[in-house]
Formats: C-alpha cells, sequence, structure tokens
C-alpha cells in the first residue's frame, strides 16, 4: 500500500488509482491497517551482521550470527561491556522484547577453537586487540572526532608476504541512528602480536604513541606521547537460560497434564523412586529419532524411568508410537496439545530434543539440550 | 527417467521414500531419515484417504489420494505473453499472493505439513528441495561453511513428496526461528483461471540440536493460479539452494542474565503508541571505567549501571531520573570541561499555534558524582524541537563540546511534501557551547539549519584540515554534507562529493572499510521488497548517476530513478585519498601535509560487494566483530512488525 502511495504522488502512471495519491486518506487507512488490523509493515525483518575484508568488500553472515534480531530495531550501541576484547553490541527495539544485549563470544569462556575459523585439527589463535579511550587536553576532553590510526603487520596470504595496514577509527559523540557507542575504540590485530599508534585530535595535529602488544588497553592523553595503560578487568555474563523452557532447574514438576494417543487426558505422577527424564521430541526431529535407541538404554537403570513427550501435530501422533516401536523404543509416551505444551514451552522457540532430568521428588536437576548420552 | 508414480503410491510403506529421483550418493546419505521424513507427513494423504488427517486438508483436499496427475518431465514456470498492466489489480494480486506465502510460512515453521498441503494444487510438480546434489562445501570467514546446491541435479516431485522434500531440508533443525516465504517479484496472465508467475525468496533459518547455526535460502518461480478465490501453487522452479552453517552463534544475547530484558506490548496496541523512536547511549557515568548504559523509552528511561560482575543495575531513580521520560535521542558527554559523562537527551517538542510549547524540550542532565541535576533551562536548551539524533563535538574549536541535533518533524500532524525531496522538515538546531555552562543556538547563521527531515548524522574530519565535518542523512531525498570553514560555520557540498546519495536516510557512520586510513561513509536507507516489485514492473531502471544529481524541474524519468534509489537499500561510500596511502608506512603525518585542495573522492561502493541489502534500516555500525582486523557493519532493521506478518 505504501509503496502504490509513494509511486501515485510522484508520477502519473497509468492504472494507479488517484486515491492512492491522496495523502490524509491514505495515511489514516495505512495505520488503521497497522494498529488496529494488526497488520506489518516491513515487519519480521531480520538485523544485519555483514563481514568485511579490509578491501571494501561484506559477507553477509547474519543469519548464523546469532544476532540478527527479528524485531523492530532503531538504537544499536557498540561497547566491551565485559571488558574481554571484543566488542559487545546492545540493541533497542520499539516494541515487544525490546533491550538485547549481544555478548559477542569471539573472546571467552564460549569460543571453540572449529568456531571461530581454526584450521581443522589446529586450535585456532585468539585474536589480538587494542583498546583505545582518548583524552583532549588542548581541546574538550571527550575528543569529539579524534581520528585513532592502528598501525599493524598482516599476512593476506596472497604470497605478498606481510606488509603493513593501517586503520582509521574516529571517536564518535552520537553516530548510527539515535545512537551513541562507548568511548572506546576496539582494533581487532588478528593473530599479530602488536601494532602502533597514533592519533589525529580535533584540532588536526598528528601525534604517536608508538607501541603497543596485543591484549593492551589503553587511554592516550593529548600531548603525552605516551599510552597509559589500563588495567584488564574482564568478566562474563551468564549464558540464557535455555530458550523456549517455561520451568527450569530447581522448579518441581510433581505431576504433569497430558494426552494420550487418542487424545484424552491424563495426569502423569512424576514422583517415582528413581530419576525421571522428560524427552521433549517430535517425528520431524532427525537427532529425535536417532536418540530413540539411547533413550532405551537409560530406561530402568538404576530405577531411572525415560517419558517420552511428543510436540507432534494432532495427525502424527499414531506415527509416534509407530516411530517408537520401530527405533526399540518401549518407555511410554504422552502427547501435549498447545495449552498443555505451553506450560512447559514456548513451542515456537524450545529447541527439541529437550531432555529434563528430574529426581525422585520430581525436581528438575537438570536440562540437557540436544542429544542424550547413551548408558554405558 | 523417472520412477512410475502412479505404482508406488499403491505401496503405502514405498511411497515416499523413491518418489523423487534423488543422485546416488545423496541418497546414500538419505537413507537414514527417509523413513522418518515419509512417517511426518502421514496426514498428506498418505493413507488412501482415510483416517487420521483427513479433516485437515482443507477444501482443496487430499481426499482423492492415488489419482494424482503423472509428474511432468520437467518444472518450468511459465511466463505470461500478455500480463495483466493494471497496477491496482497486479498489485493487489501481488499481496494476496504475498499473504498466502506468509500464511504457508508459518504452517512449515511449525512443521505442520498436513495443513501445508491445504496450499498447493492437486497437480503440483516441482523440484525436490533436497535433490539437489550438494557441492563442495564453501569456507567462509569464521568457521562458516556455504554449500551451494545443484539445482540441475534436482528430481521432480508431486505434492507430498515434495513436502516430504522439504520436511528433510527441515529435519536438522532443533528450532525454527524463521521460515519465511517472500513474493520478490509477480506478474499474472488473465483466464480462467488466472495464474500468476511469482519470484519466491525462501529463508529458513534456526538451530540444530547441538545448538549450531544453520540456514537455507532458496530462490525459485513459482506458478500459481487462482481456484476458488484461494491461490494455489502449481509449480515450484527452483533457481538457487544454498546451506550456511556455523558451529556456534558469534552473539549470544544475554539480556535477561544481564538484567536489561525490556518487554512491552505490541506496538500501537498495548505497547508504544507514538511514532517517535527511542534511542541509547553508552558511556561510563559513574566513573569506574565500565561502561553503562542510558535508555530513553516510552513512558520513562532506563539507566543501567554496569555493575562489572555480569549484572547491571537499573538506577535511573537513585540517579535523579526517575521522572525523564519519552526520550529520543540521548549522549553521555562532558559539557563543562570537569572530567564526568553529564548526560543530554532530545525529545520531540513544538510550538503550538497559540505560541505555547508543546511537547518537551532538550534536556541537559549535569552529572554531580552521584545522581544527575537537571540544568535544562539555565544551560539555553529550553527550546522544542522535533529532536532525534544528537552529534556532539568541538564544532568551532573553542575548547568546549557543542551539540548538534538533528530534527525530523511531527509524523502525527505533518506530511512530507514529497517523497524524494520533502523540505518541510523542522530545521536542526546547532547549539554552541559558550564554556560557561550555557549553549546558544547558531545552526541558522552557521549554515546548518537543514529542514530536509533530518533523521541522524556522523562527524569527522573527513579531509584532516583540523575541524570537524558533519554528515547527515535526511529522510525524503537528498542527505547533507556540511563541511566545516574551521569555524564552525559550515556550507553543504553533498553534490560536490557525491554524497547525495537521495533515498530514506536513517543513519550515518564513519569508518575504515579496506584499511587505507582515511574514513569511508557508510549510509543506512531502505530496501524494499515490496518497493522494488511495484517499481520495477511500473518505472524503467534509471540511468546510473541521475539518481545523485538532483534538480528542479526534473523529469519523469528522473523522479522515478529517484523512487528506485528510494527502495534501493543502504549506500557505502570510500574515501580515495591517494596522497595518504603513500605515507602510510613511516612518514609522519601532519595537517600541513594534506593539501585542502584535494579533499578525498568518493566513490559508490557497487551493490556486489555486498553490505548494503539491510531491509527498512536505522543504525548502522562500524566494529571489528572477530577482531581480524577489518571493520564489520551491524545493522538495525525492520519498521512495525504487527500480529500477522501480511504487509501493508
Amino acid at each position: 500500500m505504501f509503496w502504490r502511495h509513494v509511486v501515485a504522488s510522484s508520477v502519473e502512471v497509468e492504472g494507479v488509482s488517484s486515491e492512492a495519491a491522496g495523502s490524509e486518506g491514505y495515511q489514516d487507512e495505512h495505520m488503521g491497517l497497522i494498529f488496529e488490523d494488526g497488520l506489518s509493515f516491513s515487519g519480521f525483518e531480520r538485523d544485519k551482521v555483514f563481514f568485511g575484508d579490509g578491501h571494501g568488500w561484506f559477507t553477509d553472515l547474519s543469519s548464523v550470527s546469532g544476532a540478527d534480531h527479528v524485531g523492530d530495531g532503531r538504537a544499536l550501541v557498540v561497547a566491551d561491556f565485559d571488558d574481554d576484547g571484543d566488542p559487545d553490541v546492545f540493541l533497542h527495539n520499539i516494541q515487544r522484547e525490546r533491550h538485547a544485549l549481544y555478548r559477542n563470544d569471539r573472546i571467552g569462556p564460549r569460543v571453540q577453537a572449529d568456531a571461530v575459523g581454526g584450521v581443522a585439527g589446529k586450535a585456532a589463535a585468539v585474536p589480538g586487540f587494542v583498546k583505545v579511550r582518548v583524552r583532549g587536553t588542548t581541546g574538550a576532553p571527550d575528543a569529539a572526532g579524534a581520528e585513532v590510526r592502528l598501525m599493524f603487520p598482516r599476512d593476506r596470504g596472497h604470497g605478498s608476504g606481510v606488509v603493513w595496514e593501517q586503520q582509521a577509527q574516529v571517536v564518535s559523540l552520537g553516530s548510527g541512528f539515535v545512537s551513541q557507542h562507548a568511548p572506546e575504540l576496539v582494533f581487532g590485530l588478528g593473530p599479530v602480536g602488536d601494532a602502533e599508534l597514533s592519533v589525529i585530535w580535533p584540532g588536526g595535529e598528528l601525534e604517536e604513541f608508538g607501541k603497543l602488544s596485543a591484549g593492551s588497553r589503553v587511554l592516550l592523553v593529548e600531548g603525552t606521547g605516551k599510552p597509559q595503560l589500563i588495567e584488564a578487568r574482564p568478566f562474563v555474563f551468564a549464558d540464557p537460560a535455555p530458550s523456549g523452557l517455561r520451568v527450569g532447574v530447581g522448579e518441581t514438576l510433581a505431576s504433569l497434564d497430558v494426552l494420550d494417543a487418542d487424545g484424552e487426558p491424563r495426569t502423569l505422577s512424576l514422583i517415582g523412586e528413581g530419576e525421571t527424564l522428560l524427552n521433549l521430541w517430535a517425528t520431524t526431529c532427525a537427532t529425535c529419532v536417532a536418540e530413540i535407541p539411547d533413550l532405551q538404554s537409560l530406561d530402568d537403570e538404576d530405577g531411572r524411568r525415560v517419558i517420552g513427550l511428543s510436540l507432534d501435530h494432532p495427525n502424527l501422533r499414531g506415527r509416534a508410537g509407530k516411530l517408537l516401536g520401530d527405533r526399540g523404543g518401549d518407555y511410554p509416551n504422552w502427547f501435549l496439545d498447545a495449552e498443555l505444551m505451553g506450560r512447559l514451552v514456548d513451542p515456537d522457540r524450545v529447541s527439541i530434543p529437550t531432555t529434563l532430568r528430574l529426581d525422585a521428588e520430581g525436581r528438575i536437576i537438570e536440562v540437557i539440550k540436544g542429544a542424550v548420552e547413551p548408558s554405558e | 527417467m523417472f520412477p512410475d508414480r502412479d505404482a508406488e503410491k499403491s505401496t503405502k510403506s514405498g511411497r515416499f521414500a523413491p518418489g523423487v529421483t534423488t543422485p546416488a550418493p545423496l541418497r546414500a546419505l538419505m537413507v537414514g531419515i527417509l523413513t522418518v521424513a515419509a512417517l511426518s507427513l502421514a496426514g498428506c494423504g498418505g493413507d488412501g484417504g482415510s483416517g487420521e488427517g483427513s479433516a485437515d486438508r482443507g477444501s482443496s483436499g487430499l481426499g482423492a489420494a492415488g489419482v494424482v496427475p503423472p509428474l511432468p518431465d520437467r518444472v518450468e514456470v511459465f511466463t505470461p505473453d500478455d500480463p495483466i498492466a493494471v497496477m491496482d489489480v497486479v498489485e493487489d494480486m501481488s499481496e494476496e499472493v504475498a499473504n498466502r506465502f506468509v500464511a504457508l510460512s508459518e504452517t512449515l515453521r511449525k512443521r505442520h505439513f498436513p495443513e501445508a498441503a491445504a496450499f498447493f494444487a492437486d497437480d503440483f510438480a516441482g523440484h525436490a528441495l533436497d535433490g539437489a546434489t550438494p557441492g563442495k562445501p564453501e569456507s567462509l570467514p569464521l568457521g562458516v561453511e556455504r554449500l551451494l546446491g545443484d539445482v540441475a541435479a534436482a528430481g521432480i516431485a508431486g505434492r507430498d513428496d515434495w513436502l516430504s522434500s522439504l520436511a528433510r531440508v527441515l529435519e536438522p533443525f532443533g528450532v525454527l526461528e524463521g521460515v519465511v516465504l517472500k513474493v520478490k517479484g509477480a506478474e499474472f496472465q488473465g483466464g480462467n483461471p488466472v495464474r500468476g508467475r511469482v519470484k519466491v525468496k525462501a529463508a529458513i533459518q534456526g538451530r540444530e540440536p547441538d545448538g549450531a547455526m544453520r540456514a537455507v535460502t532458496a530462490w525459485s518461480w513459482c506458478e500459481v493460479e487462482s481456484v476458488r478465490d484461494e491461490w494455489m501453487v502449481k509449480r515450484w522452479e527452483l533457481t538457487s539452494l544454498e546451506t550456511t552453517t556455523r558451529p556456534a552463534p558469534l552473539f549470544t544475547d544475554v539480556a535477561v542474565p544481564a538484567g536489561v530484558a525490556n518487554k512491552v506490548g505490541r506496538f500501537g496496541q498495548d505497547g508504544p503508541k507514538t511514532f517517535y523512536w527511542n534511542g541509547a547511549a553508552s558511556g561510563d557515568f559513574d566513573g569506574d571505567g565500565r561502561f553503562d548504559l542510558f535508555v530513553p523509552s516510552h513512558g520513562r528511561s532506563f539507566l543501567y549501571r554496569n555493575r562489572g560482575d555480569g549484572r547491571f543495575d537499573e538506577v535511573s531513580g537513585a540517579w535523579g531520573l526517575g521522572a525523564e521520560a519519552d526520550g529520543t535521542g540521548a549522549l553521555f558527554f562532558d559539557y563543562d570541561n570537569d572530567g564526568d559523562a553529564d548526560l543530554f537527551v532530545a525529545h520531540v517538542g513544538w510550538t503550538r499555534r497559540d505560541g505555547k510549547p508543546g511537547g518537551d524540550s532538550l534536556r541537559l542532565y549535569r552529572n554531580d558524582g552521584k545522581r544527575f541535576t537537571d540544568v535544562t533551562e539555565a544551560s539555553g536548551f529550553s527550546g522544542r524541537h522535533v529532536a532525534f539524533s544528537l552529534v556532539a563535538a568541538d564544532y568551532d574549536g573553542n575548547g568546549h563540546t557543542d551539540v548538534y541535533v538533528c530534527n525530523y518533524n511531527r509524523m502525527d500532524a505533518v506530511y512530507p511534501e514529497s517523497w524524494h525531496h520533502a523540505e518541510n522538515g523542522t530545521p536542526n538546531a546547532l547549539y554552541m557551547n559558550q564554556g560557561d555552562g550555557t549553549f546558544m543556538e547558531e545552526a541558522a547563521a552557521r549554515g546548518a539549519a537543514d529542514s530536509r527531515w533530518t533523521f541522524a548524522g556522523a562527524a569527522a574530519d573527513h579531509d584532516a584540515d583540523g575541524d570537524l565535518d558533519l554528515y547527515l542523512a535526511n529522510d525524503y531525498g537528498d542527505n547533507a554534507f556540511l563541511v566545516n570553514d574551521g569555524t564552525g560555520h559550515f556550507t553543504d557540498r553533498a553534490a560536490e562529493y557525491g554524497l547525495l546519495d537521495t533515498g530514506n536516510g536513517m543513519g550515518a557512520a564513519w569508518g575504515d572499510i579496506d584499511n587505507d586510513a582515511d574514513l569511508d561513509l557508510y549510509v543506512a536507507n531502505m530496501s524494499s521488497t515490496a518497493g522494488n516489485r511495484i517499481l520495477s514492473r511500473l518505472l524503467p531502471p534509471a540511468a546510473p548517476g541521475v539518481v545523485d544529481g538532483a534538480s528542479d524541474g526534473e523529469s519523469e524519468a528522473e523522479v522515478g530513478g529517484k523512487l528506485f534509489k528510494l527502495a534501493a537499500g543502504n549506500s557505502i561510500f570510500q574515501a580515495k585519498k591517494t596522497e595518504f596511502r603513500h605515507k602510510m608506512k613511516g612518514v609522519e603525518l601532519a595537517k600541513s601535509e594534506v593539501p585542502p585542495e584535494r579533499p578525498p573522492v568518493y566513490e559508490r561502493v557497487p551493490g556486489d560487494a555486498g553490505g548494503t541489502g539491510a531491509a527498512w534500516a536505522w543504525s548502522s555500525a562500524f566494529l571489528d566483530i572477530d577482531l581480524d582486523g577489518n571493520q564489520d557493519v551491524m545493522v538495525a532493521n525492520g519498521f512495525i512488525t504487527g500480529e500477522s506478518a501480511a504487509d501493508t
């Protein structure tokens, strides 16, 4: 509707109704569709994460970044909140889940060698970085507009050997859209060890600050020519709870309302003599089906029992039982309709398989994401 | 070439598995999971029309299982020889079809294949989605792998087998975060039934059960036909298929454990009701060396103090900001040069017809160490502006930081006079810091009172002449590049530099994309599926160069070119400063060495270099996410997401 209006009110085009060109009537109708009827206007657009190659080319890796929020983003702020050396991001959306804080896992306890581009079989080198804060003395102390230049050697692997590159970053007080990044510049160094820093201060004077080793956090005070080291004080932002679960470790599930294969309601007692493994699964999930024998191997061991909870569409309930049998699973399997499922999980977000480990009292003692480890 | 379909349909157990011609190597891989997929589709009619699922099949029905027509030898979507030309009719149909694909997407995301079947014609035929032999994986940065499918090798499947092939594509996902079938183009042929040729982009993404990231993108031509007022998919011609994986995400949203999560209702309903967008600012207001956040918001604000232990405390009340509400942009900066971070907040305000102030003024809060004190009146900020972004710097070089205020207009009361050259915004403001705790608004006298619906700006000394220049992103038309003469007086030289970037400017950022030590420019605009669909149907593409040369009395072709630019996406301008390059290593660089008569030349980075397709973009930022020494870009986007993904 919007674009029809844009065209109709800008150029004459055959077949475009004249009403579309009017402004007020159009706007009222358009806003009505959004506010009252709940329609979208360029909605469900995922934020973008583009990786640069240092030559002006970018690769869109949004969909595997973990930071492509589907909400309606406005402000986006970059800061190394946890002081671990890689830049984190705070996002402000206009509605629903408004604030997201993206912990960058390039450096930190979550890093896996195979997840950061390391050559197979070798641990990936932790990349070097330099973090820079500035303070002006001849001008304003914030030194907005100061340009920090970092010169560092790198081998781009084209047989040209090591060459020096120089990257400029500017200290900004406000950029992007309604956003202000933290007044600290984070420079990545790749796998190299050191770098040289210079600053062009807001008045235009160039000042050299000399060599720095990777991992340095420094304050550059105008006129001193020497970086002041800032002590590293990294900390760890904890992982979020498993996405999509509405119950967590420590909560007690003494009983559970379920449906049988015919859709008849039942109430299960989850208090028993040993542990209970509640396995959330569906026939449409390959890993879930593959782990049925492993779940079976855990059943009845030390009084432990396994209970399957199928999240399948009602049409597939018959198949769930058959599939279990075919794969050698003879533990009981029950079903959840939308309402019962909603008490345990957010069906749009829960990742399956997920298995809840309960003690004999029905208290959740572990949430196992992904496949279980089979019994030896 | 293809197995006898009808023969296979007759046996229940063999019905799904061999239905698609699958290249041998892949077939071997799939053996383990085929059974699962087959069973998952039981409701699609595999039981000969009896038993479970019949009721869910909808009017299109699969009741006549077993009378499926033979499959065609090839899947090729027709091209209308006499496409319907009346825009309103075509666009109504396009919207209907687009919304039909939205509904189909939702059934697929829930893996409710029996319901999905109701979107397909009984005689549907399409390229099996998992039939394309995977080529060699391509290694991308950061451990990302991409597999390009060999579309030519894809087998042909009828409806149920085609859905089985889709089920297999979805099987590796533990959670499906998105299945989006977007109509990128459509044309229609009259007749009975009316038929359409539709370009569809499928974007599927989510996580594998072990947390690995996975995404599948496919482009296709689909043939749709209108049956009893409902659009049914009849053909699915796959043109590309790629799968992208990474063993783990790069980012994890820790808002909840960090104590900064905030949830409200839907925009326009139980959630925020105005178009006055809220921002975010990071600074160290308590002086402990850690970065905190101020988040202006509807009805209140959030002052998040970074405790340094993984949590933030919300301390707006304790710091004297309990009454601060509805701010748009915000900035921490040291306005009084006392070494701490003061807080400046933009609001939407206006002067009423009776001369009285409406809305709210800008607000300046002085940091007194333990709390903020409102010094708005004393500092001279009581004027009203429709203010969004703020860009502070010492523009006149007097040693005190000034504030540039990007002003828009009241979206609820004023309409832009044009979509591509509106000048009826409110003038931007430039508050010059007098050094005594007060500011004077001097935008008009300093050549900085642009009134073209400015959303945002970014400051840098782009020509290294010792003063700060300002790039402005204007919403309805040309952007401004305010070049400083050294005294805080500005001239808009955007045209001269080729930086007009006509479009819906939303944001701007300076960064160095090519490690040559000069600053390049990222400008956020929007790219729109609907816009491109409509424009490409109505207007011939503009010749290159038309877009950037605005003038009065422009021709329709020129206007058309600008409209295309409105929907074309973000822009990257690469600075070419050759005199900088050969002085990079070992040669001192001072301002006197940069000839002022040779300012940088900006070249638009071509679209195929990537980084510009970001939908309806807002804030953009340069950052080196992976610390490899190359600047990356992140872009926040999306306008308004409703209850329904159906687009207006």
